[in-house]
């Protein structure tokens, strides 16, 4: 696993296109997914250090993709940020029993959050 | 008028012409007189005719329903849109209990409503609901007065049908969802676009391209805060905005603020004046909205206050914490006053622009202040400075507690059902304090509020939340008081389990039900509270069995348990001594090795799952081998969990604790 590749998942290219801008001028590599099933296949591919998970995709559900991240054997070790845009506690506390997590970012998110997200989780595994 | 005329001709003129050929005075007078009586008579038994038609009229063509209803609670009369509102006619009303109007189980809820209110405040205007023949439930906003027909008391109650309201209300809200998000991301990714390239880390940039750059971040900020405010005032005028109430103390949160914009007011050579009473002061109010009002307040006063001085005032009254910011500054004009706290007015500003502010600021302080059920006012002389001021509740632990509990029991009156009434208690050790609102992060009151929500998607309970405890309501009686209990400790400590990393967390609980433990909200809560126990006291009663073939982990283990506070602690050195130990005296945990000589951990557990009685003791398995689960799969589906050797001692605590 190297050191620092980061998987971000979201449908939205824009914002996937910005948050690896970000990220790569702080020296990670990034890899983009815009999808709930490309994201997973990337995952098992590039064996990233962290994944930063988008919950508001209308094509998978985000719970549903950290469930499957958790469940495989390639993907199950890897840090998740989960990032959402609602601010409610429900869905929260659902990701929390389903796949826990470990860190947390909402949208719209703040580049320096999303620095100090990224660097604690790596930091902590 | 022609009847009264025909009878005047008729009477009259010949009962004149008969008492005028006897020519006495008198007679005539009383003849004219008489007459007159008669027509003034019939003149006004034809005025309260017409009354009484165009009454009828109104009442009967009026588009609400109207309702009378007797002193005996019986229907006396009710118009036409009454019977469309019910689908049923009027004979099939007029004379049944008004009970057959409500949903059943709501009726005598609704009804005792209505005399309470009448009783109180003279009138009653609420939002219930009625129930059509067709057992259809329709939301309705009702009126109702006591009036007199004749000499009968009757109330009288005014109907509207809300259901369309709903739907608009409904898709209002539908939309400010979705708009909110709409417009938030692409904000968000032209905002960031143009921070990354002013970064550099789009590439080298001119000197103009900055300048430009620059002011059009400036413009996206203005245009989110716009947003932000004008999401605000809708949610906050349709009675939406979603406020998280606890606890807070003002003299900190004051402080604080004094503090944050201390740098601003050295920016403008202004006095930052506060004025707070000593000690702490609570209020219930929801912190980042108290925070958005002095925002907003502060921002105001810097803004118009060229020298001098801004104050920060707050004292107690009796149910309320009254506050207020003042400043030196150029003060409003009388005529503007009313207009202060309108949307989008900005008032005498000739450089509108300038200061980039969005006019909403005032109407959403207003809006925050009345969903808090406080008032905001100001007062202003031009030249002399203007003071805003505003009032917000105090907190009282017991008037929140007690008002949930108590409607809690009022509508478990209604339903005729039992009602079991849970206080959990928080407390947080070694809690690190943390600065970002991540919902995991290390705050005693978000950690309630997801216990809440954890405790609240059960579906069993309802809840309310206090500054350091949850009180979970769930319509059982005593006998399964007990076993709901139970359920919430395990709850609970799932969720101390997974947070234990961050911080340890103990918590109490104690419960009492209605109606055996009390009659009123207060008499639960003061049940309750005896009742009592701390989850740590009560596990440190426990039974613990230690089994494991190397005697010196046992001791190992029992002495550490010990140091932890359990005190009962008993040993085997193999299987077959532990099933006879458990025969003996049936432990609450057990803590368990697998590989041991004469009886393996694996047989041990089949023999347990199999007996009922032992069935459910919580086991540990502590094993330097991989545990291999098919082995006791047959037994028992749930997951037993291990932990390895050698033993991580925290990771043990953590099991123990939750399992017990």
């Amino acid at each position: 696993m190297a050191k620092n590749k980061l998987l971000v998942i979201d449908d939205n290219a824009f914002i996937g296109k910005l948050m690896a801008s970000r990220l790569t001028a702080n020296g990670y590599d990034v890899i983009i997914a815009t999808s709930g099933a490309e994201g997973l296949i990337k995952a098992e591919q590039e064996k990233p250090s962290a994944i930063l998970l988008d919950f508001t995709m209308p094509d998978m559900d985000g719970v549903e993709v950290g469930m499957k991240l958790r469940s495989h054997e390639a993907t199950k070790n890897i840090p998740i940020i989960m990032v959402t845009a609602r601010n409610e506690h429900a869905i929260v506390v659902k990701a929390m029993e389903s796949f826990n997590p470990e860190a947390y970012l909402t949208k719209p998110f703040n580049p320096e959050k999303l620095l100090e997200e990224v660097k604690r989780v790596l930091k902590n595994d | 008028m022609t009847k009264v005329i025909r009878l005047f001709f008729f009477i009259f003129l010949p009962a004149a012409a008969v008492y005028y050929l006897r020519s006495s005075v008198t007679d005539v007078i009383l003849v004219i007189g008489g007459t007159l009586l008669v027509f003034l008579i019939n003149a006004a038994k034809e005025e309260i005719k017409a009354n009484e038609n165009r009454l009828k009229l109104i009442f009967e063509n009026a588009k609400d329903a109207i309702f009378w209803v007797g002193s005996d609670g019986t229907i006396i009369n009710c118009n036409r849109s009454a019977t469309l509102l019910l689908k049923r006619t009027k004979p099939e009303l007029v004379g049944q209990p008004q009970t057959i109007l409500y949903p059943p189980a709501k009726a005598q809820h609704y009804i005792d409503l209505i005399d309470e209110q009448l009783n109180a405040n003279g009138a009653f205007d609420n939002d219930i609901e009625i129930i059509s023949t067709t057992g259809e439930i329709v939301p309705i906003q009702m009126t109702a007065s006591r009036t007199k027909i004749g000499n009968k008391n009757i109330t009288q109650s005014i109907a509207r049908d809300i259901s369309e309201r709903r739907h608009l209300e409904a898709l209002k809200d539908e939309f400010l969802g979705t708009v909110s998000h709409e417009l938030r991301t692409p904000l968000t990714t032209v905002k960031e676009t143009i921070a990354q390239t002013l970064d550099g880390i789009l590439g080298p940039t001119t000197e103009q391209q900055r300048e430009f750059l620059t002011l059009c971040l400036e413009d996206i900020e203005r245009l989110v805060r716009i947003i932000n405010g004008l999401l605000d005032i809708s949610k906050i005028e349709a009675g939406k905005i979603k406020m998280t109430k606890e606890p807070v103390d003002m003299v900190a949160l004051t402080s604080k603020l004094a503090y944050l914009f201390s740098s601003r007011a050295k920016e403008t050579n202004l006095r930052l004046i506060t004025e707070l009473p000593q000690g702490s002061l609570e209020a219930y109010v929801d912190q980042d909205r108290v925070i958005q009002i002095f925002t907003n307040l502060l921002g105001n006063a810097f803004k118009f206050t060229e020298k001098g001085s801004i104050t920060i005032h707050m004292e107690e009254r009796a149910r309320w914490i009254e506050c207020s910011v003042a400043d030196t500054g150029k003060g409003i004009n009388p005529e503007d006053l009313p207009k202060l706290f309108n949307r989008f007015e900005q008032v005498g500003r000739a450089q509108f622009h300038k200061d980039g502010g969005t006019g909403l600021g005032l109407s959403i302080a207003k809006g925050l202040v009345e969903n808090h059920g406080g008032k905001i006012w100001v007062e202003s002389k031009p030249g002399e400075g203007t003071k805003f001021s505003f009032i917000l509740p105090r907190y009282e632990r017991d008037v929140i507690a007690i008002s949930a509990i108590s409607e809690a029991i009022s509508m478990a009156n209604v339903m005729h059902q039992p009602l079991s009434v849970f206080v959990i208690k928080l407390k947080g050790l070694n809690m690190h304090s943390s600065k970002d609102e991540r919902p995991n992060s290390h705050n005693l009151h978000e950690i309630l509020l997801e216990i809440e929500n954890m405790i609240r998607a059960n579906g069993k309970f309802s809840t309310t939340i206090g500054k350091e405890e949850i009180i979970a309501i769930a319509p059982v009686g005593k006998s399964e008081a007990a076993g709901m209990q139970t359920q919430l400790r395990r709850m609970i400590k799932g969720f101390i389990f997974e947070a234990s990393q961050e911080a340890q967390i103990s918590f109490s609980y104690g419960h009492a039900s209605f109606p055996q433990d009390g009659a009123s909200g207060r008499d639960i809560l003061k049940k309750a509270d005896e009742n009592t126990a701390e989850e740590a006291q009560v596990q440190k009663q426990q039974n613990i069995l230690v089994v494991d073939d190397e005697p010196t982990l046992v001791e190992g283990l029992r002495h550490w348990l010990n140091r932890g506070g359990y005190k009962n602690i008993a040993t085997a050195t193999d299987g077959q001594e532990a099933l006879e130990k458990i025969d003996q005296s049936v432990p609450d945990l057990i803590l368990l090795d697998m590989r041991m000589p004469r009886m393996s951990g694996y047989e041990v557990i089949g023999r347990l799952k199999q007996n009922a009685k032992t069935q459910s003791i919580p086991i540990l398995i502590i094993s330097a081998y991989e545990v291999e689960t098919e082995k006791f799969r047959q037994y028992t589906t749930n997951a037993i969990p291990s932990i390895s050797k050698p033993v991580n001692m925290e990771l043990l605590q953590k099991w123990v604790e939750y399992l017990l």
